[in-house]
């Protein structure tokens, strides 16, 4: 029987910490890292005016876009139906951070890799779903782009996850299990191989995904005037933007916590280990604004060979050698 | 935990969360809606003019730069496989069948 001091805690988990404002805040932070830091590569200043060094500008942008800036109505426009796959996308992010160590009120179970992917796809459909619910030929190319990037790009997360777990909860009493992978990691020289070749994949199919540039066809600023988030306005664009940096916050701390071992050499009980694994996030995100600050966008269909030429192939070669290990 | 209850679990408190954020945006988006550009443009011309003239098919849409990617993997399966001769097909679909066979007989004999 659950008790209700199980069921607060699991409210209380997945809204709060490490749910739903720890990943908008950590979302937003992130926002301002690579705004900042792009800006600064760039020659540029930016943000600056709202907060310490511009911290708050994030912040203050999604409030005067929720509370200030009218939202426009047109025809032919699914409003409700856009809100509720933002929402939900959001709520599964939310939800996929009680598979982590960091959260009070932990998930698990065997095989439960297959649950942690089904809660992040919510996202990508999510943003997919936004494009073709408004009546406007710009977004809806930018929603079948996006479709046609994940087709190919999905399947190498779901394949560099699931070589890693296999390594990494061998021989654990919970096998294929998101929070054993992490917090008792079972490694030998084979498993490393497995590890360093699906962190290769995973980083740049979360590029991918996050549509960062080179891979951002389906905003594609100068070519489809924003693409899938061009008709978007006030609170709506809001919650866009949260669920978009939430997104690649919450996937870099998978990588964090999955792929690099989260706080090691300390372990989770260390006080300083929330320092080390905040400094390997700042790290990862620092690599991904690199790329993004020196490249250029490319076409779709470069973006699919490249991603089954460089990302499918080395993760499907990492799971071959997972499950032969 | 067994994954059924885990899969319930984890649904139910996605739901509750969607839920909040959507009440949070309903009540935010009262405020600020507004109907002045009811109509849609589209380089400065009404979209009415347009929606029925031109589109992009949906086969261009969806499917079209997937099938340029993997355009020699079409071309293979149309012109070597699925030619429309029932042998041809016969052969595939028994290739198929030979492989599933020889993959069982590996996992029943060597792996387990």
């Amino acid at each position: 029987m659950v008790s209700l001091y199980e069921i607060l805690l699991a409210v209380v988990s997945v809204l709060i910490y490490p749910g739903l404002i720890f990943l908008i805040v950590v979302g937003l932070l992130t926002q301002w890292f690579m705004r900042k830091l792009v800006g600064r590569l760039q020659n540029r200043i930016g943000p600056k005016y709202v907060g310490p060094i511009g911290l708050a500008q994030p912040f203050a942008d999604v409030l005067k876009l929720m509370f200030v800036k009218e939202e426009l109505s047109f025809r032919g426009r699914l409003d409700k139906f856009l809100a509720i796959f933002m929402a939900l996308g959001l709520g599964a992010l939310a939800t996929a951070m009680l598979f982590t160590p960091l959260s009070p009120y932990v998930v698990k179970a065997p095989y439960d890799v297959i649950i942690f992917i089904y809660l992040m796809l919510w996202t990508t459909a999510a943003f997919s779903f936004i494009g073709l619910s408004l009546s406007n030929p710009f977004t809806i190319v930018g929603s079948s782009r996006l479709l046609t990037q994940i087709l190919f790009a999905e399947p190498v997360i779901v394949t560099s996850i699931i070589a890693t777990t296999l390594v990494l909860s061998r021989n654990s009493e919970t096998p294929l299990s998101i929070y054993s992978s992490i917090i008792n990691p079972k490694l030998d020289v084979l498993g490393l191989v497995v590890i360093v070749l699906s962190l290769i994949a995973f980083f740049l199919a979360v590029m991918v995904k996050t549509m960062i540039k080179p891979f951002d066809i389906p905003e594609a600023e100068t070519e489809l005037a924003g693409g899938l988030l061009a008709e978007l306005s006030g609170p709506t664009l809001a919650l866009a933007i949260m669920l978009h940096y939430s997104e690649i916050a919450f996937l870099t701390l998978i990588a964090t916590l999955l792929f690099l071992g989260g706080p090691y050499p300390l372990s989770y009980g260390d006080y300083l280990g929330p320092l080390v694994i905040a400094v390997k996030y700042l790290i990862l995100l620092f690599i991904i604004t690199l790329i993004r600050a020196s490249a250029g966008r490319i076409r779709i269909e470069q973006a699919s060979s490249m991603i089954i030429k460089y990302m499918l192939t080395v993760s499907v070669v990492a799971l071959i050698i997972a499950s032969l290990a | 935990m067994d994954v059924l209850t885990l899969t319930v679990l984890t649904t139910g408190l996605m739901l509750l969360v969607g839920l909040i954020i959507l009440i949070s945006y309903l009540i935010v988006r009262r405020e600020s809606s507004s109907k002045s550009g009811l109509e849609a443009y589209l380089c400065g011309e009404s979209m009415d003019d347009f929606k029925n003239h031109i589109s992009l098919g949906s086969s261009n849409l969806y499917w079209g730069s997937v099938s340029a990617v993997l355009k020699k993997f079409y071309d293979v399966l149309r012109d070597k496989i699925h030619t429309g001769i029932l042998n041809d097909w016969l052969v595939f679909m028994s290739l198929w069948f030979f492989i599933a066979v020889i993959i069982s007989f590996i996992v029943v004999f060597v792996g387990g």
